[in-house]
């Protein structure tokens, strides 16, 4: 049995733990067959696993490295001869246990009191897709160093929004639209959210199982966040699939656009591996790079695809690969705004940068009749500049700066350093 | 040394953080069986270096090897061959004693089969014998050193590293925790012990290893390999007692105030005959001693060296 899992069953599961949740369960649903009549607890038990599976037992998954580093145990776990992928399930499944037996009570009395087995499959796969967000934001919040409130208290409401997302409000409006747009052609929209929670709860613990990679010091090749992107491109894209080839490159470009500012925010940025990639070590490009890579492919087919003339002029031309102009400067903004400061104190402050380099400033221009300028900071359709190349060349300009900026700042690494990362 | 084989390898290792260097081309052998003090001042990288071995920050530069394995490509399976005990660990505080070390066994592979009688063997080395009941929390500070160890060495790793070993340990302990070291390296594993605490090191170190800024200032056995004498003479006999000492063709001497210090490649029957051969011409001797080079004088004199330069 995974040692992992073990020992957290050890002391999550015990014969008096056992006994209380059905236990106070069973009074809650009596209480409501009571007051409400036994056609309200089918309803109610789902709504109850949900808070159990996403309020609760995000907090034990969000918690699950987090406690380990207030306790002083982490560093002795990552001295282990556990794989990655044991310790993650370990995890995600052994912190959780607790929760997860109340979820699968609370299923089991919706099913059995006359509630869709949809309805239960719909509360075990948000709470999956809850505990795999609260996890996955745990371990970057670990790699980027905090203070314990938040490695636990982020995780824990990125986990929950994304369990409500999975199992609650808009995802009916997904259905909704899938039924009326129809993804990639296909109908049905219960069974299409059902998938699209699973598929992305399958892509969150994948990306745990990565970053505890990262933790374990394991060396691994950089396919994942790649894959994620063009995971996300191509969902994007299936909404618009009616639409025509174009639709679908822009849909994909502005989902994964945000994906390479993220990226650039969340990940950590020790100087060694940069420095090694600007050596011309591929292997060491950070997840932001290779965000970049894809999203400017598919920004170059897009404006290759858009015809001046079409559909929606305010897309066309250059545009798209001006964003992602911004975007590269966006990177090596965030990178030298992180210099010399702790990880989350560095996107903290990036991310002041971006506001007022996507909002305020352009909001100043706005408010004094300087449109024509707009072009310095944002992503302009080409006709609005003072002429078409400018709207490429002011971004360019700016990327080129920042980037020859970092790369002083970064100092010099020794040529051997650079030959070995490449031979490695 | 070069010449046979080394559990430990490391070679110009390089590690950073942020930019700021821990440690700088790092590089030095540890043989089977050994215990190496690792000693320096506070920030020389001691730590830093006990965790680049465990493979838990990936250095910038240069190779580890332990036991034959690459360190950073396969993490995994050198740390399946590695303890290591941190200055500040925690224990799982619900858990009992022994389900602490079935964890600690499991984690490191160590066979179903050999692991209940492993954490037998471990407790009653470490006298947690009458102790395996009770949850982690309820221990003094001196016991859940002794159930970290234990945690550390169940799965009889081949390199085993401790930093601060003895922080808590009171002094019967300490002595008890000296015995234990030395027996593990004569089984055969390889110790990297860090402490402030120079003199207990010398009781079971055989090698050291010196930091100081990140760099290794010195390394090397710990005792010399030929004996050294020191002679110690009352009153103004210094001159009388070399000019004895140089008729019987030791000449190679150095004055330390009253003491004369020299190699000695006789035995202790040899050291005797010389002994009275002083006292028959007449100089005042106050004492005829082996001198031990210990880490304390070693890492003294190289540390003002290293500053120095």
């Amino acid at each position: 049995m995974n040692p992992e899992l073990l020992r957290n069953l050890w002391l999550e599961i015990t014969p008096q733990r056992l006994a209380a949740m059905p236990a106070v369960l069973g009074l809650v649903f009596a209480a409501f067959w009571l007051t409400e009549g036994r056609s309200s607890v089918a309803g109610n038990a789902q709504w109850v696993g949900l808070a159990i599976g996403i309020v609760w037992g995000a907090r034990q998954a969000a918690g699950a490295v987090a406690g380990e580093i207030a306790d002083r145990t982490w560093d002795s776990q990552r001295a282990s001869a556990l794989t990655p992928w044991q310790m993650t399930w370990g995890k995600l499944v052994g912190a959780t246990a607790y929760a997860w037996y109340g979820v699968a009570l609370c299923a089991a009395v919706h099913v059995a009191t006359g509630g869709a087995v949809l309805g239960a499959i719909e509360v075990l796969l948000a709470t999956l897709l809850a505990h795999a967000v609260a996890l996955f934001a745990s371990l970057v919040l670990v790699a980027l160093g905090g203070r314990a409130v938040i490695l636990t208290s982020l995780p824990h409401l990125a986990g929950m929004v994304a369990g409500l997302v999975a199992g609650a409000i808009p995802l009916s409006a997904l259905g909704v639209m899938s039924d009326s747009v129809g993804w990639y052609g296909l109908g049905d929209g219960a069974w299409f959210r059902l998938a699209s929670v699973a598929a992305f709860a399958v892509w969150a613990v994948l990306g745990a199982w990565r970053l505890m990679m990262r933790e374990l010091t394991v060396p691994q090749r950089p396919w994942a966040w790649p894959a994620f992107v063009l995971f996300c491109a191509g969902y994007a894209a299936g909404f618009t699939w009616h639409d025509g080839a174009e639709a679908c490159l822009r849909a994909g470009f502005v989902a994964a656009a945000p994906l390479v500012t993220a990226a650039a925010l969340a990940e950590p940025k020790p100087r060694a591996p940069l420095q090694r990639f600007l050596r011309g070590a591929p292997g060491e490009a950070p997840a932001s790079i290779q965000a970049l890579a894809i999203t400017a492919t598919l920004a170059l087919a897009l404006a290759i695809a858009t015809r001046p003339a079409g559909a929606l002029p305010e897309l066309s031309g250059a545009m798209p690969v001006a964003a992602v102009l911004f975007l590269a400067r966006d990177i090596a903004l965030i990178r030298l705004v992180s210099l010399g400061r702790s990880g989350i104190r560095g996107a903290v402050a990036a991310l002041i940068w971006l506001a007022v380099l996507y909002l305020a400033l352009p909001g100043l221009l706005g408010g004094i009749d300087g449109d024509a300028a707009l072009f310095l900071f944002l992503p302009v359709p080409a006709v609005a500049a003072p002429f078409g190349a400018v709207a490429l060349a002011a971004p360019a300009l700016q990327a080129a700066s920042l980037w020859h900026l970092l790369v002083r700042r970064l100092g010099t690494v020794p040529a051997s350093d650079a030959a070995m990362a490449r031979q490695g | 040394m070069a010449n046979r084989a080394a559990t430990i390898a490391v070679s110009r290792l390089r590690f950073a953080y942020d930019g700021t260097p821990a440690l700088e081309d790092v590089s030095f052998a540890a043989l089977r069986g050994t215990i190496t003090a690792l000693v320096g001042p506070n920030g020389a990288g001691k730590t830093t270096l006990m965790r680049c071995l465990a493979g838990l920050e990936p250095p910038e530069h240069g190779t580890i090897s332990v036991a034959g394995i690459d360190v950073v490509a396969e993490p995994r399976a050198a740390r399946a061959r590695i303890g290591f005990l941190q200055d500040f660990f925690g224990l799982y505080e619900r858990l009992s004693v022994r389900r602490v070390l079935d964890y600690a066994a499991r984690s490191r592979l160590v066979p179903a089969a050999e692991r209940e009688g492993r954490i037998r063997s471990v407790a009653e080395a470490l006298g947690l014998a009458g102790l395996l009941a009770r949850q982690a929390g309820a221990l003094s500070r001196g016991q859940r050193q002794r159930v970290a160890i234990g945690a550390a060495i169940i799965h009889r790793p081949q390199v085993l590293m401790l930093d601060e070993p003895a922080a808590g340990l009171d002094p019967e302990a300490r002595e008890e925790l000296a015995a234990l070291l030395r027996s593990l390296a004569a089984e055969g594993m390889t110790l990297l012990v860090s402490s402030h605490i120079l003199a207990e090191l010398e009781a079971y170190a055989t090698d050291v290893l010196m930091l100081e800024a990140g760099r290794v200032i010195g390394h090397g056995p710990l005792v010399a390999p030929a004996r050294r004498l020191a002679l110690v003479v009352a009153g103004s006999g210094v001159a009388e007692a070399r000019a004895v000492l140089a008729q019987h063709g030791i000449e190679d001497t150095e004055i330390e105030g009253g003491t004369i210090l020299f190699p000695f490649a006789g035995d202790l029957a040899g050291q005797a005959a010389l002994l009275a051969v002083l006292v028959r011409a007449g100089v005042p001797v106050a004492a005829l001693e082996e001198r031990r080079s210990s880490i304390q004088s070693l890492y003294l004199s190289r540390l003002r060296e290293a500053r120095r330069q």
